[in-house]
């Protein structure tokens, strides 16, 4: 026999107090009415409290609590209840609502404990409904709010509380190592403000190369631009980029400044800063087709594909030794691979048409062409390690870990403040050899030159995956030279002046 | 137009190759990414298994989610360079998280693809 149907019975059908009763009793609701709770409070209460409280339900019941059939027979509690709930459907008076709920609730337990079975007195629902009706668990806003406030105070509880105060220091350390091993998950549940804190530190990137907080030259210096173009040829990227700082401050209109601010930018890494002082130059002379070619680079690097049609569409008809060349309004990459196709037959050695090339087809993954036309692009500009550098990631895209490894170290070998090589070349002999340090190596070789936080980074997350968590306190020092014990790290600038 | 999200979520293949085995280990969560190309556009979603064998990345939905993440594509990109926290995503509403909070906060620096850089 069911046993709430049979309850059910004995309600009146079709008023509100028996669809509550059928929305509390209902399996399916039930389960609903659970999961909108924390389970994890739910079950950390039901371990507490189970044994002890059922006892203490009897009291309760007693002492507060009319049978069911008193209630039922008041019909002007009843009809007061009704007629709010008519008014405004689902939104009763507070009170009542948190009467209402405890009464229906107390209604079900009685039910239910008539029944005399114990398969309903100890399911969890028996026990959530007891709950609720205590006033230990409320609803609030369709919410399920536990309420320990009393039970505190109980005396069970005091007794407990005395026992454990009494206990030595090391065995309420044993009992709180226990406890975290049966309830793994209550340590990562506890604090969700603490647990975002802590997710939003892991993200927070400290955007202090943004602007230099102390560039080390005089604002008055006179010819910055001058000065860091001779600086970029050493491979100086440091002193370049805060000179080139200075530069586009005095002159923002300058667009070659934003040029080789932009390239020093790309050669350290920072593909998100060269994109800005690319866009900055472009903004002051649209016309300027090497610094279109260099967004297209940068654009790829940050997955910004959006504009690339558009970056190699101007490129192509901006530059006069291929005007014969018609683009139509809207070309897609697949058209324009088509007409810089034509564009080589018309001068097989322009580099810079290699380039796009080669641009075009790694963003299509077609590597082994991108890779070919890479090299294309070296063989008219012969030892430039941004092409050559593109040469190696196409490598390393077809899974030619060996043979780009070499590509990276012969860009390191022509000039070794190359940072973008270094960091190419860690990421390869990690995704090659799984061998973090030397990966690691790479990124730090590569912050002596330019100490970016996303080389930093990068060492972090490959310190934690080679379980070096340990040496993290000295890599917040972002000083390269203080994980010199554990890890190999060259000078590529030390000594050149 | 494509979605760049697409492109990040492929080029961290190769790297799940590599160093699948030793995230998983770490991170032991499974992320649904749901991507709207705009506000209130058709989604695409995506799938970050770092909770079984060496990991793996897929279109669609695929198991079930510890924690699934909804926001844009630009938005998803700004995350992946550094620009946008998405802490203070959330925080801001641009970005919504469904399904277990400690899972979801898994999601760190350390589970995106570092790429080797034209």
């Amino acid at each position: 026999m069911n046993p709430s149907k049979d309850f059910l019975d004995s309600c009146e059908g079709g008023n509100v107090f028996s669809n509550m009763v059928n929305t509390l009793i209902n399996p399916e609701h039930h389960h609903q009415f659970i999961n909108i709770g924390d389970d994890h409070l739910h079950d950390t209460w039901e371990e507490a409290e189970a044994e002890a409280h059922l006892d203490h339900f009897a009291e309760h019941w007693d002492a507060h609590n009319p049978n069911l059939e008193d209630i039922w027979a008041n019909p002007e509690s009843h009809n007061q209840l009704e007629e709010a709930w008519h008014e405004n459907p689902g939104q009763l008076d507070p009170m009542l609502e948190k009467e209402y709920i405890k009464e229906t609730a107390g209604s079900i337990m009685y039910a239910l404990s008539a029944q005399n079975d114990p398969k309903f007195q100890n399911s969890e629902f028996f026990k959530f409904v007891e709950r609720l009706h205590s006033g230990k668990a409320k609803i609030q806003d369709g919410q399920v709010v536990e309420d320990f406030g009393d039970v505190w105070n109980e005396p069970a509880h005091k007794e407990q509380e005395k026992v454990w105060n009494g206990l030595t220091e090391e065995e309420k350390s044993y009992f709180d190592q226990v406890w975290k091993e049966t309830h793994p998950e209550d340590e990562e549940e506890i604090n969700e403000e603490e647990l975002l804190k802590q997710w939003g530190a892991a993200w927070d990137k400290p955007q202090e190369n943004e602007i230099l907080k102390d560039n080390p030259y005089e604002s008055t210096i006179e010819n910055p631009f001058e000065l860091a173009q001779l600086k970029l040829q050493q491979g100086h990227y440091a002193d370049a980029i805060a000179l080139l700082e200075i530069a586009v401050k005095r002159e923002p209109e300058n667009s070659a400044a934003w040029l080789l601010y932009g390239k020093a930018f790309s050669d350290v890494d920072r593909d998100d800063r060269a994109s800005f002082c690319f866009k900055s130059g472009l903004a002051i002379d649209p016309y300027n087709i090497d610094q279109l070619l260099c967004m297209c680079t940068s654009s790829v690097n940050t997955y910004d594909h959006n504009l690339l049609a558009e970056y190699f569409t101007r490129w192509i008809t901006l530059n006069s030794e291929y005007s014969g060349l018609i683009v139509p309004e809207g070309a897609t990459l697949e058209i324009l691979q088509q007409i810089y196709m034509t564009a080589s037959e018309i001068n097989p050695n322009d580099p810079n048409v290699y380039m796009a090339m080669g641009i075009m087809e790694f963003v299509a993954n077609n590597y082994y062409a991108a890779e070919y036309y890479f090299e294309m692009a070296s063989k008219f500009k012969p030892g430039d390690v941004d092409i050559i550098n593109k040469i190696g990631v196409a490598m390393t895209k077809q899974g030619k870990y060996e043979e780009a490894a070499e590509v990276f170290k012969a860009c390191v070998d022509i000039k070794p403040g190359f940072v973008k090589a270094w960091v190419n070349l860690g990421l390869n002999i990690i995704n090659f050899e799984g061998d973090y340090k030397r990966g690691i190596e790479c990124f730090l070789i590569a912050a002596t030159v330019y100490p970016s936080d996303h080389l930093f980074e990068y060492c972090r997350t490959y310190l934690k995956l080679m379980d070096r968590e340990d040496l993290i306190p000295l890599l917040d020092r972002k000083d390269p030279s203080a994980l010199e014990g554990e890890f190999e790290i060259v000078y590529p600038l030390r000594g050149k002046f | 137009m494509a979605l760049k999200s697409e492109k990040l979520f492929e080029s961290m293949t190769p790297h799940l190759a590599a160093v699948g085995k030793d995230l998983v280990a770490k991170i032991g969560a499974v992320f649904h990414f749901e991507i709207l190309s705009a506000p209130g556009a058709e989604p695409a979603w995506f799938t970050v298994d770092l909770k079984n064998g060496n990991g793996a990345i897929a279109k669609g939905k695929q198991g079930t989610a510890d924690a699934t993440f909804t926001l844009t594509d630009d938005d998803l990109i700004a995350v992946s360079n550094g620009t946008l926290n998405p802490q203070v995503a959330f925080m801001q509403g641009k970005m919504k998280i469904k399904g277990n909070m400690a899972k979801a906060t898994k999601f760190t620096p350390d589970v995106l693809p570092k790429n080797v850089k034209l």
